[in-house]
C-alpha cells in the first residue's frame, strides 16, 4: 500500500474531477441526513434547555401519582347489608328523638318527611345507602375500613421500590372530600369588595383559570413540592395576621394585578415584560375568600330570592309582602340583614322553637369568615395544546406544574379554619380528591414501579378491576405527577433508538445515492487506473485511493449535512426560542429570568453515529464499483480511450 | 528594420525556435551529447530485452487475431531503438508485453533476465514500477496535480521518501528544462513541455528501460523530433534503454537501431 499522505494527494483530485456531480451528490444523498441532524439537534437542545430549567423547577423529579383501583367493590359499600341495618337503626333513632323533641318543645313533627338514609334500589326489593346527614359517621368509617387495602399495599409498595419521599395532597375546594355534606363550608371569592355568586363558583367547572378557579381549585399539599414553586422572599410562614401563604396559578396572579390576558399574538418581549411584572408584583398580594357554613350559604340564598321576588312584584296589586325579609350585607362575608320583620309574637315563638329544634340535630348558626390567603409563589396554568408544530410540540414538553390548583402547604394546615375537624380523616381516606405520591430516586425506578404495579385492566371486560388487579399484584393507577421528567427521559431513549434506526435506513438510499457518483468517477478514470498500474500501482493501491476517496466524499456528506441540520435548527432557534424561553420561564418558575431556552443542542454519541454511518454509506458506496474496477484490464481501458 | 545575417549556431536556433527558451537547450543538449558519442562507436551493455518466438492471440468475439506471430529479438542496455510498422503490424503489442502490461500467448520474454510472463500481479506491478518507465501518446498526466506532484506519482507507488522523490522531481525538471514551470497545472503547458513532463515522470524510480508508444503522436513535427532527441540525451544521461514505437520513419532515424514490423512479424 501507497503512504496514506500520497493516497489522500491522489484522492482529492478525484474529488475534483465532476464537481457538479459531487455538489448534487452531497444535496441529494445528505438530505435525509440533514433532517436527522435537524431532529437530533432539535430534540437534544430541547431536552437539555428543558433539564436545565427543571433545575429551578420540578421537572427534574420523578414523582408519581398513586391512585388506587376503584370498582363494583367501592361502589358495593352503599348495597352493603350491615351498613344498610346501622343505617336504618340510626334513621329510626333519629325519627324517635325528633318526636321526642317535637313533642318536648310542642312542634309537629312529620317522619315521613324525614330524608331516608335507605331507599329501594330495584323492583326486587332491594336496597341501598343513601347520602344523608345522619349517617356521614357511618360513611366515613366504612370508607376508611374500605381504604385500608390500599394503604396496606402503598405501604409495601413504599418498601419495595427506592422511594425517597411520600406526599399527600388533600382537596379543600368546593367539590368537598366525604360528598355533599351538609357541614363542609363553602367558599366565595371576594373580589373588588365584593362576593362572587355562590352559584358562579360553587360547582366544580373544568378549565376555569384566574381567580373564579380558586374555591374549586384549593389543595392541601406538602412543603417539599411545593418548594419548587416558591417566589423569592417568600416563606411557607403563616402571617401575623393570620393569612395563609398560597402558590396561585399564573392566570389568576394576572387577573389578581388587573393585568388583562395577553393576546396570543404578543411578542416575546412582551410576554418576557409580563412574566418579570407578575413575578414581581404578585408576591405578597392577597386574596380573599368567604368561607360560609351550609346555614349562612341558605340565608344568603333565601335573601337573594327574596330580593328577587320583591323585585318581581314591585308593582303587583295584591301582592303581600314576606312578614321577615332578608337583604345581603353591602359588606362582603356578613350575614344577611333583616329588612322587614313584621311577625307576629307568636310566630316569631314557633320559629325560635323551630330553629331550637334543628339546634338540637345538627344544624349549625350562620357563620362566615373571612379566609385571607397571601400569594408566595406562581405555578403554570396547564398547557393548552396548540396543533403540531415543531414549536407547539416542545411547549407541551414544558410541563412542570401541579394541575390547575391553588396550594397550600401542609405546613399551614392548622391555621386553616377547622381543618382538624373537618378533614381528621382525610389521610385515611382514598378517593378522588386526595392524592398519595411517591416521589421516586430514579427515572428506572419511576419506570420499574409503573409498569409491575399499574393495572392494566380493559374496562369493557366486564370483570372486576379492583379484584383482578389486586390478585394479579398490580394494585395501582399510576400517573406521573408534576413534571414530564419520566417521560422526557423514555422520549431521550425512544428517539435515539429510532434515530439510529433511521438513520441505518437513510444511509442505505444515500449509499445508492453515493454508488452513482463513485460509479462514475470510477468509470471515468480508467484510463487513470490503467496508466497508475502501467506506472507500477498495485491493485491495493488503486482500491485505496478509491476507498479514501469515498471516505471523503462520506466526511462532506456529513459535514454538509450535520452543517445543515444544525443550521436549520438555528434558523428554527431564531424564530422561537423567545416565545419558548417564556414559556419555559413561566412552566418552572424560573428565579432566573435571564435564563434562555434553546432548541440548539448536540448529543456527541448521536453526532458521531450519524458521522459514521454517513462515512460507512460513503465506503459501501464504493465497494461495488470498485471490485468491478479493479478487475478490469487496463491495456484494454488504455486502448478503449484511444 | 534592418536584417542581421546569422552566424552562431544559437542565433540560427533562436530564430527556428522563435525565442523558446525550452526548446533550444533542449536541442543545445541533444546536440551536444550526440557531438559526444556518434552513433556507431557506442558500447552498449547485456540484453536487457530478450524475447523468443514471442506470440500474441486476441480473441475477438469467435474470431482469433494474431498480433504478434513469433517475434525473436534482443535488445541491449543504453540502446535507442524505435519500432516502427504500419497500423495494426503488433508493434505496441510488442510493446506492452516487454512493458509487462500484457502477457503471451507463446514464446518468452526476458526483460533484465527476468522471465516477466511467470510473475504474479503483485510482483508485475514493481516490475513495472522499478524497471519501466512508459511514456504515452497522450501523455496523461494528472490534470489536477501541478507538475512537481504529477513527476513524484510514480515514487509515491514505490513507497519513496517524499523528500527524496522531491529532489529527484527537481532534478528531472532541470533536466527536460521545466524548472520553472514545476508549480504549473498541466493545462498550463505546451503539448512538448507535457510530453518532456511525462518523460521526466518515467526516469523517477531511475528504470532500466523507457516504453514510450507513439510519444510523437499528439505533437507537431518541431516538437516531436525535440522529443526524439530528448529519448538520446535521456539514453546518454542515464544509460537507460529507450524502445519508441512509432510510425514516423523520419523520427525513427533519430534512433540507434529500427526494428520494423509487419503483420506481428519482425522484417528487418
Amino acid at each position: 500500500m501507497i503512504r496514506l499522505s500520497d493516497a489522500f494527494t491522489l484522492s482529492v483530485t478525484k474529488l475534483k474531477t465532476r464537481r457538479v456531480r459531487l455538489v448534487v451528490t452531497t444535496v441529494v444523498s445528505g438530505l435525509f441526513f440533514v433532517v436527522l441532524a435537524f431532529a437530533s439537534s432539535v430534540f437534544n437542545g430541547t431536552i437539555k434547555s428543558v433539564e436545565e430549567f427543571s433545575a429551578d423547577g420540578f421537572g427534574s423529579r420523578y414523582i408519581t401519582r398513586v391512585d388506587g383501583i376503584s370498582g363494583p367493590d367501592d361502589y358495593s359499600m352503599y348495597e352493603n347489608k350491615d351498613l344498610i341495618a346501622q343505617a336504618k337503626v340510626i334513621d329510626a333513632d333519629l325519627i324517635a328523638r325528633k318526636k321526642a323533641a317535637a313533642k318536648e318543645l310542642g312542634l309537629t313533627y312529620e317522619p315521613t318527611l324525614e330524608q331516608a338514609s335507605v331507599v329501594p334500589t330495584g323492583p326486587n326489593g332491594t336496597e341501598g345507602l343513601n347520602d344523608t346527614p345522619q349517617i356521614q359517621e357511618l360513611l366515613r368509617g366504612a370508607k376508611i375500613e374500605q381504604s385500608k387495602g390500599f394503604f396496606a399495599s402503598l405501604d409495601k409498595a413504599q418498601k419495595e421500590y427506592d422511594v425517597i419521599a411520600r406526599y399527600q395532597s388533600i382537596s379543600l375546594g368546593n367539590t368537598g372530600m366525604y360528598g355533599p355534606v351538609t357541614n363542609l363550608p363553602t367558599m366565595v371569592v371576594i373580589k373588588d369588595n365584593k362576593e362572587k355568586t355562590a352559584s358562579d363558583s360553587n360547582q366544580y367547572q373544568y378549565g376555569l383559570t384566574g381567580i373564579a378557579s380558586l374555591p374549586v381549585g384549593l389543595t392541601l399539599m406538602n412543603d417539599p413540592v411545593l418548594d419548587a414553586f416558591l417566589l423569592p422572599e417568600q416563606s411557607f410562614v403563616v402571617g401575623d395576621n393570620g393569612s395563609l401563604p398560597i402558590i396561585a396559578p399564573y392566570t389568576a396572579a394576572e387577573e389578581i394585578l388587573g393585568l388583562g390576558k395577553l393576546p396570543s399574538s404578543a411578542s416575546s418581549k412582551v410576554r418576557l415584560d409580563r412574566l418579570k411584572e407578575v413575578r414581581s408584583q404578585v408576591s405578597g398580594k392577597t386574596v380573599e375568600v368567604c368561607l360560609r357554613n351550609q346555614a349562612s350559604l341558605e340565608r344568603q340564598q333565601l335573601a337573594e330570592q327574596q330580593q328577587l321576588e320583591l323585585e318581581t312584584n314591585k308593582n303587583k296589586k295584591g301582592y303581600i309582602r314576606p312578614e321577615l325579609i332578608y337583604e345581603k350585607s353591602a359588606k362582603p362575608c356578613q350575614d344577611v340583614v333583616v329588612q322587614r320583620d313584621v311577625r307576629s309574637a307568636y310566630t316569631k315563638k314557633e320559629t325560635a322553637k323551630q330553629e331550637e329544634f334543628d339546634r338540637r340535630f345538627g344544624k349549625q348558626d350562620a357563620s362566615q369568615r373571612i379566609v385571607t390567603f397571601k400569594i408566595v409563589g406562581v405555578v403554570s396554568d396547564p398547557p393548552n395544546f396548540g396543533g403540531f408544530s415543531v414549536k407547539s410540540l416542545i411547549s407541551s414538553l414544558l410541563t412542570s406544574n401541579l394541575g390547575s390548583g391553588w396550594f397550600v402547604p401542609f405546613s399551614a394546615k392548622d391555621s386553616l379554619p377547622e381543618y382538624s375537624s373537618l378533614y381528621a380523616d382525610a389521610d385515611k381516606i382514598t378517593n378522588f380528591n386526595n392524592g398519595v405520591y411517591f416521589e421516586l430516586a430514579s427515572p428506572e425506578e419511576a419506570k420499574r414501579f409503573a409498569k409491575e404495579k399499574t393495572c392494566n385492566f380493559d374496562f369493557f371486560s366486564g370483570e372486576d378491576p379492583s379484584k383482578l388487579c389486586i390478585e394479579k399484584g398490580t394494585p395501582f393507577y399510576l400517573t406521573s405527577f408534576g413534571s414530564n421528567s419520566v417521560a422526557l427521559n423514555d422520549a431521550k431513549t425512544g428517539f435515539q433508538n429510532f434515530y439510529f434506526k433511521a438513520a441505518l435506513v437513510i444511509a442505505l438510499i444515500s449509499a445508492i445515492i453515493m454508488m452513482g457518483t463513485v460509479g462514475k468517477v470510477i468509470a471515468d478514470s480508467r484510463r487513470e487506473t490503467a496508466v497508475f498500474r502501467a506506472i507500477g500501482a498495485k491493485r491495493i493501491d488503486i482500491a485505496q485511493i478509491y476507498i479514501l476517496y469515498s471516505l471523503m466524499l462520506g466526511v462532506i456528506v456529513a459535514v454538509f449535512s450535520v452543517g445543515a441540520g444544525y443550521f436549520l435548527a438555528s434558523i428554527l432557534n431564531a424564530r422561537s426560542a423567545d416565545g419558548l424561553t417564556i414559556d419555559a420561564l413561566i412552566a418552572y418558575n424560573s428565579s432566573n429570568l435571564d435564563r434562555t431556552f434553546s432548541i440548539v443542542g448536540f448529543n456527541s454519541k448521536e453526532l458521531l453515529g450519524l458521522v459514521g454511518i454517513i462515512i460507512l454509506a460513503g465506503l459501501v458506496s464504493a465497494v461495488g464499483p470498485l471490485i468491478s474496477n479493479l478487475k478490469r484490464n487496463p491495456i484494454r481501458d488504455m486502448r478503449d480511450e484511444r | 528594420m534592418v536584417s542581421k545575417k546569422l552566424t552562431t549556431p544559437e542565433e540560427v536556433l533562436l530564430e527556428k525556435y522563435a525565442g523558446n527558451i525550452d526548446e533550444i537547450m533542449s536541442v543545445l543538449t541533444a546536440l551536444q551529447k550526440k557531438q559526444k558519442t556518434p552513433k556507431s562507436k557506442r558500447n552498449y551493455g547485456d540484453n536487457v530485452v530478450v524475447t523468443q518466438n514471442l506470440s500474441k492471440i486476441y480473441k475477438v468475439g469467435k474470431q482469433k487475431i494474431k498480433a504478434l506471430d513469433e517475434v525473436s529479438l534482443e535488445i541491449k542496455q543504453g540502446e535507442y531503438v524505435a519500432i516502427t510498422g504500419a497500423s495494426g503490424s503488433g508493434k505496441s503489442t510488442l510493446l506492452q508485453l516487454i512493458g509487462a502490461l500484457d502477457k503471451p500467448t507463446e514464446g518468452t520474454i526476458e526483460v533484465v533476465a527476468k522471465d516477466i510472463s511467470k510473475l504474479s500481479d503483485r510482483a508485475l506491478s514493481k516490475f513495472r514500477n522499478q524497471t519501466i518507465g512508459f511514456v504515452f501518446q497522450f501523455f496523461y498526466l494528472q490534470p489536477f496535480l501541478n507538475l512537481k506532484t504529477n513527476l513524484e506519482v510514480p515514487g509515491m507507488f514505490a513507497r519513496t521518501k517524499r523528500k527524496e522523490r522531491q529532489k529527484t522531481a527537481e532534478s528531472l525538471a532541470s533536466s527536460v528544462s521545466l524548472s520553472d514551470r514545476l508549480t504549473h497545472l498541466p493545462n498550463e503547458l505546451s503539448g512538448g513541455q507535457m510530453q518532456r513532463a511525462a518523460i521526466a515522470r518515467a526516469l523517477m524510480n531511475k528504470p532500466n528501460i523507457i516504453l514510450a508508444d507513439e510519444p510523437t503522436g499528439n505533437l507537431d513535427r518541431k516538437n516531436a523530433f525535440a522529443i526524439m532527441d530528448l529519448f538520446d540525451t535521456v539514453r546518454d544521461t542515464f544509460n537507460t534503454t529507450v524502445i519508441v514505437v512509432t510510425h514516423d520513419a523520419e523520427l525513427a532515424s533519430r534512433a540507434d537501431r529500427e526494428i520494423k514490423m509487419q503483420d506481428g512479424r519482425v522484417i528487418s
